[in-house]
């Protein structure tokens, strides 16, 4: 057993030491053999995660390869690849889909299953039913999956019957594959996630993508070559998904965001803007980062450097595109890189698994990957003019569909961090910087307009959950009137959606099924709100109690403190906790409360 | 590629045979058939086989490929292609 275990763990450290992208198939190819002979899903510190892989071609080797991407991100998978063919037969009921069954599912399509192709010839009205009917052929099938799925859509047919028309214009086959995943894309439910492949196709090569000999052999139409990136988009996918989508980029700033070393070539001596090829490539990957910051993305920066050398750059340098403004918390000084990681982390009340690291320097690289394993370092190459591939094919923020609370992030964080530098200030007067604030707790409607985010949010959060209880968006909306969802706006901006409590009310007790909240509003006192909502429709149903169902799990360890600050008890550590529903009002929490619901 | 010898190419035929089924004391004969070896189906050999092609820098045809029943086979295969590709880049210097 002891050198079993050994085994094992060499082989997932040599899985995790894996730099992706940047990995050799020489190197790949023995952590998968070796990892297709283990069990992974009872590893220690790996989520155990169950996953089906359905498709018409063959899957058994693109199984492989999703054990290790899964593996490196934190799960422990047994990955079961279902038959050749199996696809729709597997979706109509042969493989069910559901909980008991599997954790995850990989539905892999292929330009060969196409139902309904459109004959030559085909008028542009009959080309977009035939789209529309290929379309709810697959939704109606992908549909009876009852778990998170990533579907990758169809890819571009390798031969072009009508030349250059064929993928442009209605009639021809790339235009219906196409248009089928762009339907597939905006119809499927929230619970699955498109992976777009002809996107996919392009980063590999058409060249690596297809192996037309392969497919002959064993129905496998990728090259070999091609497996760990497909692996690796459908895992990002997966990632996202499951709620694991990593938030912030940590910047180093000398040979990262410019050339050269700001402390000694001085403000004048970087090389930063069109002048020449290395400036002009600094430039392009800045403005990259910014536009992920106006998607979602965080920006945190961690330099060694003197603080105010650093921030020079940002203030009085011409070619810079990312301001001082874009990063929600800035690091500058000369700890350790690792040390000052834990810091951004802490500052912005977010685990280090949602860190992105990027430097130029391998020594820093190489400290942050064995320091702290949960961060993921991007490969950086030598060439700045390579640096925006590098990180946009690391895909660590995979998105599913655009929210508006995305758009919101990046200042909703610049708050937190301003909350933490705050509190950690002695002497400054907390209830005056959050009243200062201006805070509107909006008590929203459960509706068509509400129940993605509501579902998201609750799947998506870990840390202020009480359980692991999801919901679909059915059970959301037959349940509408007891579930309270809050949005949260201030004077600097709208955070939209971000504490939810699902209730039960009966013989009673208002019982709470599950209540989250999301870490971006942490510190603002948000909990008070939500305890002062239930506490009034506990007693609109006639209930004197109020009782939290919560499971302890490994991310949810702030909340029995916060229950006892909120004047829950529990009994023990299965027991629920429970307040009266009368008696004091718990702590000021200075919002003014807008109830949306229809009355 | 230098010339290498049928019993070289086994070597690496081998060697890719140890790293697919995790047995570092696999040894193979001519003889050694998917019998012998627990795990060894088609889609094993398969990628045996192709990455003994990417060793080698050689490629099989798909029908080569299907009919390979031993060890035995599959080596000479591998080597009547090897010295095919080094006999075209002789040729080619």
């Amino acid at each position: 057993m002891a050198t079993g275990s050994s085994e094992l763990n060499k082989w997932i450290q040599a899985a995790l030491g894996l730099r992706v992208p940047g990995a050799h198939e020489g190197e790949v190819d023995p952590i998968v053999a070796a990892l297709k002979r283990m069990d992974l899903l009872a590893v220690d510190g790996l989520k155990p995660l169950r996953v089906r892989v359905l498709g018409n071609v063959t899957t058994d080797y693109l199984a492989d390869h999703l054990k290790l991407m899964l593996l490196r991100s934190g799960f422990g998978a047994s990955v079961n690849a279902g038959q050749y063919g199996g696809l729709v037969r597997g979706l109509l009921g042969d493989v069910d889909l559901g909980p008991e069954n599997c954790d995850a599912c990989f539905l892999i399509l292929d330009h060969r299953d196409i139902q309904f192709p459109p004959p030559i010839g085909s008028t542009a009205e009959e080309a977009r039913a035939l789209v529309q009917r290929e379309a709810d052929f697959w939704i109606s099938l992908i549909e009876r999956s009852r778990v998170p799925t990533v579907v990758m859509g169809f890819d571009m047919p390798p031969h072009r019957i009508l030349d250059e028309q064929d993928g442009l214009a209605p009639g021809g086959l790339g235009w219906h594959v196409r248009s089928i995943n762009q339907q597939l894309a905006s119809r499927l439910p929230a619970t699955t996630a498109i992976v777009d492949a002809e996107a996919l196709q392009f980063r590999v090569g058409a060249a690596k993508w297809l192996d037309q000999r392969l497919y002959h052999l064993c129905k496998q139409p990728y090259s070999m070559d091609a497996l760990p990136e497909i692996a690796h988009t459908l895992v990002a996918a997966l990632a996202g998904l499951l709620g694991r989508a990593r938030k912030v980029l940590v910047l180093d700033l000398d040979n990262t965001l410019w050339g050269g070393v700001v402390g000694d070539d001085g403000l004048q001596g970087i090389e930063l803007g069109q002048e020449t090829a290395d400036g002009e490539a600094f430039a392009n990957f800045q403005k990259y980062v910014r536009q992920l910051a106006g998607r979602g993305v965080i920006l945190a920066v961690c330099s060694k450097n003197r603080e105010e050398v650093a921030r020079a750059p940002f203030r009085e340098h011409s070619g810079m595109v990312l301001k001082e403004e874009d990063i929600a918390c800035f690091v500058a000084n000369f700890e350790d890189k690792a040390s000052n990681l834990r810091h951004i982390a802490r500052t912005l009340n977010l685990g280090l698994d949602s860190l992105v690291f990027v430097d130029d320097n391998p020594v820093e690289r190489s400290l942050v990957r064995s320091e702290l394993p949960e961060v993921m370092v991007v490969e950086m190459p030598e060439d700045p003019a390579h640096y925006v591939h590098a990180l946009d094919s690391a895909k660590a923020f995979p998105l599913r569909a655009l929210t508006r609370e995305d758009l919101g992030r990046g200042a909703s964080y610049r708050t937190i961090a301003a909350l933490q530098e705050a509190s950690a200030e002695s002497g400054t007067d907390m209830d005056r910087f959050l009243s200062g604030l201006q805070p509107v707790a909006h008590v929203e409607a459960v509706d068509a307009s509400t129940v993605d985010r509501i579902v998201q949010l609750i799947r998506k959060t870990n840390q202020f959950k009480l359980n692991l209880s999801i919901f679909s968006e059915a059970e959301i909306l037959a349940g509408a009137r007891d579930v309270v969802a809050i949005r949260l706006a201030d004077r600097l901006q709208d955070y939209g959606i971000v504490a939810i409590a699902v209730t039960v009310p009966g013989n009673g007790i208002l019982r709470v099924a599950n209540w989250v909240m999301s870490c971006r509003v942490f510190g603002r006192r948000l909990e008070n709100v939500m305890l002062e909502t239930l506490r009034t429709n506990a007693r609109s149903h006639g209930c004197t109690m109020i009782e939290c169902v919560h499971t302890p799990t490994e991310k949810n360890v702030i909340l029995p403190p916060i229950l006892r600050q909120l004047g829950f008890e529990s009994t023990g550590e299965s027991a629920p906790w429970r307040r009266s529903a009368e008696g004091a009002d718990p702590q000021p929490h200075y919002m003014t409360i807008i109830d949306r619901r229809l009355k | 590629m230098s010339e290498l010898t049928r019993g070289e190419v086994q070597g690496i035929l081998q060697d890719i045979f140890r790293t697919v089924f995790g047995n570092d004391s696999l040894v193979l004969t001519d003889t050694t058939t998917a019998a012998d070896i627990p795990g060894w189906d088609s889609l094993q050999q398969i990628k045996i086989i192709l990455a003994c092609e990417k060793r080698l820098n050689v490629r099989l045809r798909a029908r080569d490929i299907n009919g390979l029943g031993n060890v035995g086979e599959m080596t000479s295969h591998l080597f009547a292609a090897v010295n095919k590709s080094s006999r075209k880049s002789d040729r080619g210097t």
